[in-house]
């Protein structure tokens, strides 16, 4: 890296990375502090630097590179052989798998909340991964709060115990102005894989069983716990409740990544999800025997026929439009879910 | 007869345009990320409302002098969306949305700077000023900007420097 001659300084903050068998030391001007995040992948236009792995907005609203130390320690000039053979593996085994992987894989947040059984939910959903102080939360007459960025966040648990001293894990979830903090017993880590939930007769607050990494994982209904935490939560959780049968939504998306985004949201919000990449795909799919309650698809594609009786929400990526925007994840849930009403209303009547 | 909106920008002592549909999002960061080592084209990364975009320093692929700074009085961004990203070229100040008949839209003309007539997709004879309507893929943003390999001025014509 760029890094200036150590200007004859006597001291020097050193991070020394190991990378394989060898160490190797970067001289940093100042250490902060350390911090769970999570990482979003660089933009393609940069993605030929091996550097950087990716980057993430802190707190402050500030974003950050995060570096990679296989990256700087091949941009250092004198890697031991030994260790560039070691990364080449590396990174060949890293292109193998990730020319395996496909399109559909959702990125899930792994932790333990009560009990031994790892739980998942989404990590679009999350809004950052926070170790807070247990010492500063404070009882009220609805549970602990503690004072997070300027404002009171109401904090919930998974069942786990919500720790009075040390740090605690906790999942932050914000919407619009409100946040809640839902604890966990501990972070495990961040899968790829497709979410591929088996319902079950599972316990309120889940959605069902998955298998992640090999290991049977319980996907958490993130909705349920936002709403018994604060009833104000603007999830359509509360409507969800009431209907116990899934509604079935068809998704018709050409960008694959509103579909890795909106899928999973849709998914955890209770509805079960069906992908179309085209308007053709999703013609074909309406025309198969499933029945759709509602159809969500971009504005372009909204003009698809459907039957009648089927529900079509438009949805944007821009927000000047009267569609949906589709980064609005509450928005985008509360048009299903009156779509869902409207629809029940009709058959009723 | 069919009109088209452009949005117009000022970079330099230029009057750009885009087309409405490709803007999402007209705003001033807070802040910038420099990003060390990356080309002369990446003014760094902004945070808009959560999301992380990357900001093309419009003028470095224009062939100006580069006014961006990372504190300070930031310049204006344009958010624009391409592969699923966010991309915000850097502009001056920006204008009006113009209405423009299809029939004024001319082709470059043949003397523009290759540099310019490669982000150019034509222009259009505004009553007081020349407007150049900008192909925002090639200023930057998305494939065509990034020549796919690593460097994005192979596809570039020379630009004399």
């Amino acid at each position: 890296m760029m890094v200036d001659p150590l200007e004859q300084k006597q001291h020097a903050s050193i991070v020394v990375m190991q990378v394989g068998e060898t160490r190797f030391g970067l001289i940093v001007d100042e250490v902060f502090d350390t911090e769970e995040i999570v990482v979003k992948p660089l933009s393609k236009r940069l993605g030929s630097m091996s550097e950087y792995s990716g980057a993430t907005i802190l707190g402050d609203r500030a974003v950050i590179m995060i570096l990679d130390p296989n990256g700087i320690s091949k941009s250092v000039a004198n890697v031991a052989r030994s260790v560039e053979r070691l990364l080449d593996e590396q990174s060949a085994a890293i292109g193998a798998h990730g020319a395996a992987a496909a399109a559909e894989r959702t990125s899930m947040l792994l932790f333990n909340a009560g009990g031994e059984q790892p739980r998942a939910c989404p990590l679009s959903l999350v809004t950052r991964l926070e170790e807070l102080d247990a010492t500063r939360f404070e009882p009220t007459a609805r549970g602990l709060v503690v004072q997070y960025r300027g404002r009171l966040m109401p904090l919930a648990s998974m069942g786990g115990d919500i720790r009075r001293e040390g740090k605690q894990p906790v999942l932050v979830f914000s919407q619009g102005e409100s946040v809640i903090g839902l604890v966990v017993d501990r972070i495990l880590d961040i899968v790829e894989e497709p979410l591929d939930i088996q319902i079950g007769n599972s316990s309120s607050g889940a959605l069902g069983t998955a298998v992640l990494k090999g290991v049977l994982t319980e996907v958490i209904d993130i909705g349920y716990f936002l709403g018994a935490a604060d009833p104000n939560w603007a999830v359509a959780a509360a409507q969800l409740d009431s209907q116990r049968v899934r509604k079935r939504v068809l998704l018709v998306e050409s960008h694959s990544f509103f579909r890795n985004l909106l899928a999973p949201v849709v998914t955890a919000a209770g509805y079960d999800v069906t992908i179309a990449r085209t308007a053709e795909e999703a013609r074909a799919r309406l025309k198969s025997s499933i029945a759709f309650d509602v159809v969500l698809a971009d504005a372009d594609d909204a003009q698809i026929a459907v039957p009648s009786a089927q529900k079509v929400i438009p949805m944007s990526s821009r927000a000047d439009t009267e569609a949906v925007p589709k980064s609005d994840r509450h928005a985008l849930l509360s048009a299903i879910a009156s779509a869902v009403r409207q629809k029940d209303l009709g058959e009723a009547a | 007869m069919s009109t088209r909106e452009f949005v117009t920008f000022r970079i330099g002592d230029q009057t750009f345009g885009v087309s409405v549909s490709e803007i999402h999002d007209v705003f001033r960061p807070a802040s910038m990320t420099q990003v060390p080592l990356s080309g002369p084209d990446i003014a760094g990364f902004l945070n808009l409302r959560g999301r992380i975009v990357t900001a093309i320093n419009a003028r470095s692929r224009l062939g100006l002098k580069s006014l961006v700074k990372s504190t300070g009085n930031l310049p204006l961004a344009i958010g624009v969306e391409r592969g699923g990203e966010s991309f915000g070229p850097i502009i001056d100040e920006i204008g009006e949305v113009v209405r423009i008949d299809e029939t004024a839209l001319e082709q470059n003309p043949v003397n523009l700077d290759a540099t310019w007539s490669w982000v150019s997709r034509g222009v259009c004879r505004l009553d007081d000023r020349l407007l150049v309507i900008m192909d925002i893929d090639r200023c930057g943003c998305g494939r065509s900007g990034c020549g796919l390999g690593g460097d994005e001025h192979e596809t570039l014509p020379d630009r004399g420097r």
